[in-house]
Order: structure tokens, then sequence, then C-alpha cells
């Protein structure tokens, strides 16, 4: 991955990124964090917590610092294929979509 | 006892019985009466949970057991899945059985005999133990699924309780309208004021995507860019289609045409009128950030 590199994996965008100085660490995660979440389906987009993998969160926005592999998945995988992410500082977010009715744009929602 | 380091070749096959064994109970859709399903309860409640047996009521959907629980403990909570959620842990039970069938982990009898009371559950359909009542719905009355295992069903509910459910197109929840109206009499109206990317592409899947790009006009195509420098716009075939014949008194109303890559189905999702290229159109799905796509799921 290089700066302004960026993974799809379905509405949810994955890139590199600094980790803000306000971003508080989440604990007690379990085995996965939920970076995206589905309303419809629940098939949310998470990660897999890893030794060496560490989540963040900044007001709506979550990020995460690994200093090994992990991936992002589907919690029912026909969706969408898993990606695995090297080891990096990374910021989680959501594709954009226009609404003709209101006029404005909104984050993709499944 | 050894770890078990691997299957054998006959084990291994033999998985797949246990699927097929289990699958069928967390499919099946007989629901018992109340002298069962209560024997079945107070084992539970004697064995696990270790309490002194409650009474039992049987609701027919889990709609109906809410109400029940909102009435009972006077809560205007919203719905909560139970923790126990019967012939849908049917999946949790065959990871176990196989193992304990097999030989390959062995229990004590005090385990076996809760695994046991905890498997026989996987009759029943969702749990609620309260502290003074347990609140038991039936099992859904229909239950139809793809060959992937995915709800989905084309003329009807595919997930249906006595009085209750829920219609799915290849596992995505969908409205009764999507599911019920013919393709040939499906308006587009439903897809433009539809707010769910899976909703959508269950539209355009059904709708058929030449048929509703017909409507429109292409505006640029993944064909014009470099297939190296963007090699994901051309695996994606990303394509801009003004589709302003959609909406009155709009003059330009451009649209995304992307391949989902997991699946083969295709996405269209509106861009803001300020997009006038491909690269405008990708951008801005990305906040406004110049990036490129390195991987697509």
């Amino acid at each position: 991955m290089k700066p302004n590199d960026v993974i799809l994996h379905g509405e949810c965008t994955v890139f590199l990124s600094a980790l803000p100085k306000s971003a508080k660490k989440l604990t007690n995660v379990g085995t996965h964090v939920i970076v995206a979440d589905s309303e419809t389906t629940g098939n949310h987009h998470v990660v897999d917590v890893l030794d060496g993998v560490d989540f963040y969160q900044d007001g709506e926005t979550k990020y995460m610092v690994s200093t090994v592999e992990t991936q992002i998945r589907c919690v029912l995988a026909e969706r969408h294929d898993a990606i695995v992410l090297p080891p990096g500082t990374y910021e989680f977010g959501f594709q954009q979509e226009y609404d003709p009715f209101t006029a404005r744009l909104n984050k993709v929602r499944d | 006892m050894s770890k078990l380091e691997k299957l054998t070749p006959e084990q291994e096959a033999r998985m797949a019985d246990y699927t097929a064994k289990w699958i069928a109970i967390g499919k099946d859709t007989n629901s018992l009466g109340l002298a069962e399903t209560t024997e079945i309860i107070h084992n539970y409640q004697k064995l696990i949970l270790k309490v002194n047996p409650t009474p039992v009521v049987i609701k027919n959907n889990p709609k109906e057991a809410w109400a029940f629980i909102q009435k009972h403990t006077n809560s205007d909570e919203s719905f909560v899945f139970p923790y126990q959620d019967g012939s849908f842990s049917a999946h949790i039970f065959a990871f176990y059985d196989f193992f304990f069938t097999e030989g390959l982990a062995k229990v004590n009898s005090e385990l076996e005999e809760k695994f046991n009371a905890w498997a026989e559950t996987s009759k029943l359909g969702l749990i609620y133990h309260l502290d003074d009542i347990c609140i038991v719905t039936k099992k859904p009355k229909k239950i139809i699924t793809d060959a992937k295992g995915r709800l989905h069903c084309e003329d009807g509910m595919a997930l249906e309780y006595e009085g209750w459910g829920f219609y799915s197109l290849n596992g995505v929840t969908v409205p009764e309208y999507l599911v019920m109206t013919p393709a040939e009499e499906l308006s587009m109206e439903f897809f433009k004021k539809e707010t769910n990317a899976d909703v959508k592409a269950e539209f355009v899947r059904k709708y058929g995507v030449e048929r509703m790009l017909d409507l429109g006009k292409k505006i640029d195509t993944y064909e014009n860019y470099d297939q190296e420098e963007q090699p994901w716009w051309w695996k994606s075939e990303y394509e801009l289609w003004d589709m302003a014949v959609l909406f009155e008194g709009l003059e330009y109303q451009p649209y995304l045409k992307m391949k989902n890559q997991t699946t083969g189905i295709w996405h269209v999702e509106a861009v803001s009128p300020a997009c006038r290229t491909l690269k405008d159109a990708i951008k801005e799905r990305f906040g406004g950030k110049e990036m490129k796509i390195v991987a697509i799921a």
C-alpha cells in the first residue's frame, strides 16, 4: 500500500492514514471489529483482531494500527471476499453516493 | 487426551453427514407442543441455568414474543434477539456433535448431559429466559433458501412464521414489492427512492442492468482509461451513465455502474451532476480524494 492507495471492501474504504492525537484506543474488542455495519443483511464488514492489531476511534472514524497482517472480511463471506491488510496504520471510511432528491452526498449503506 | 493435530480423510469426509444432519434440523419447521417444549426448557433451566423451573409460554413469532415481553416487563425497549435461538443454533451444535460423536473430544458425563440438554433446544424457536417465565417462539413455518443456503424466495416470504415474516432475495432482506412484483412490472420509482445499496443491487439484478441503462445514455467508460494505470476500473467495468430521463426537471443525473468483484452482480449508484467523467465520479465516491484502487472485494 502507498499513500493515496485505497482498498474497497463493498462500501467500506481502507487506506493508509495517520492516527489523530485525539483518537481513543478501543478496548475489549473481542475477535473482530466491525468497521462498517450492515443494516439489512447483518453482513458487517469486520477486521480480525490479532496480537499486534490495535483499533482506535476518533468521532465516528475507526483506525487500525497493525504490526502484523490481518484481513478485512464479511461475516458472511459470499458477498465480499476477504482482503489481506499488510501491517500499517489504516483509516476506515465509506464510499459516498448522491441522493438526487435531496441533492446531498451520503454514505453508501447496505 | 492429546491435542488433535489433523483429521483423517475418513473423518473429513464424514463432516458432510453432520452438516446435512444439522442443516435439516436447522431448517425443520415442525414446532413442538407446550408439554414437550416445557420439558426441554425445564431441563435446560435445571442443568445449565441452575434456576427453578418457570412457566413456559409459546408465541407464534418473534414479534408476538417481544410484544409479550414488553407488556410483561412493562418496557418499551426495541426488539432484542435472544442469546438462545433454538434451531438457529444448529451450526453450533453441528460443530460439537462432530467432535463428540467421532470421539475426537471427550467430556465428562456431567458436561455431556449439559450439552445434550442444550442441543435439545434445537427443536425449539427463539427462547427468552426471564426470571419468572420463559417465552419460546414457534419455529418458522417456511424457510426457503437458494443453493448457497441464503434466504431466497421469488414468490413469497423467504422466512415465514405464523403471522409474521420477511422477504429475501439472495440473502438480502428486501421489501415485499421487490419480490412480489413481476420483473416486467417493476417501477424505476422504487430504485430511485431506495437508499440501501444491497436492495438496489437486487433491484438491478431482477430488473436487468441492460434494460435499465437502455433508458439512459453512456457518458464515460473504463475503456477510455489506461488498463495498466487503473486495472480495477477495468475489472469493475466502471461506466458513467446519464439517467436524467428518470427525473422530471433534471437535465443531467449521472449514475455509476460497477460490477461486484465477489458476486458478479451489478451496482448502479448515483453521483452528483458535478461528475462529468468516470474520474470525477470515482473521486467523489472517495469523499473528493483522488485515490488509486488497489483491491476490491
